[in-house]
């Protein structure tokens, strides 16, 4: 009597870093990390005090089923972390997904402004 | 006493804007050329997977012949102070050359999430077919 156990095989993703730029532009930073393949729905953005983490899992078909001529890329999770500083302004951190690209918009805080101090002469 | 200690750590706080804290594995694919290509093929086509996240498709140029695909193009980089910069810039250029007859007129590209996808149908004199066993 044989014993046709069916395992479902849970494929594991790799999990990967992907590529990010950072810049400053007018009063803000971006964050800018390349992501192809992942779905919008796939894709999580949290922060956590002032710890900011990048998840995204890619869904691409399974590229092993047919004839591979050439493979040099495949399904990976994207996982990136980012400690942020004081001079970003955390409540107005924005982001968005296009192509691919996850372009995350981090202003700087508005009182980081030096401020004069009058020294009075006193006679 | 007067500690100004904190007055001089100011700058360096400043500039160390971001940090990375954990270290996931790097894309040990990322050794091959700009951009990473898939080939596959199957019963009657052959696909292409090209992975150019941020890039429009009018920032490609796709030439097929009979017995090659060229896929080229540019990714220009954001304007900005740059802190730090990973992704890629610049033009490409990769070749793939065909190991079968393919149908050049007949093939199709699409993109959609920063995955560039070439479908090339076969020839139909190259596609296997199934030689029925007749009883």
């Amino acid at each position: 009597m044989s014993n046709n156990v069916e395992k479902k095989q849970e494929y594991e993703y790799e999990i990967v870093k992907p590529y990010a730029d950072i810049l400053q532009k007018d009063n803000a930073y971006y964050i800018l990390v390349d992501m192809p393949g992942v779905d919008k729905k796939d894709l999580n953005i949290s922060i956590d005090k002032d710890i900011l983490t990048i998840e995204g899992k890619t869904s691409y078909p399974e590229f092993g089923k047919e004839k591979l001529w050439e493979q040099e890329f495949d399904n990976v999770k994207y996982v990136r972390r980012f400690t942020l500083a004081d001079t970003v302004d955390k409540e107005k951190i924005k982001a968005n997904f296009k192509n691919g690209v996850l372009k995350i918009y981090l202003p700087k805080v508005a009182e980081l402004q030096s401020k004069k101090i009058k020294i009075e002469m006193e006679e | 006493m007067l500690d100004f200690s904190t007055l001089y750590e100011l700058p360096k706080q400043i500039e160390r804007i971001f940090d990375e804290f954990f270290e996931p594995l790097d894309i040990s694919q990322r050794k091959f050329a700009y951009p990473p290509i898939n080939v596959v093929e199957d019963k009657d086509n052959v696909y292409v997977y090209v992975e150019l996240p941020g890039v429009n498709p009018e920032d490609v140029e796709l030439d097929i012949s009979e017995n090659s695909l060229i896929i080229k193009g540019e990714r220009k980089p954001e304007e900005g102070k740059y802190f730090r910069q990973e992704r890629p810039t610049g033009t490409f250029q990769r070749i793939i050359n065909f190991n079968v007859k393919v149908e050049k007129d007949k093939a199709k590209a699409s993109m959609k999430n920063g995955l560039l996808t070439i479908t090339i149908p076969k020839k139909e004199e190259v596609k296997s077919r199934q030689i029925p066993i007749e009883t």
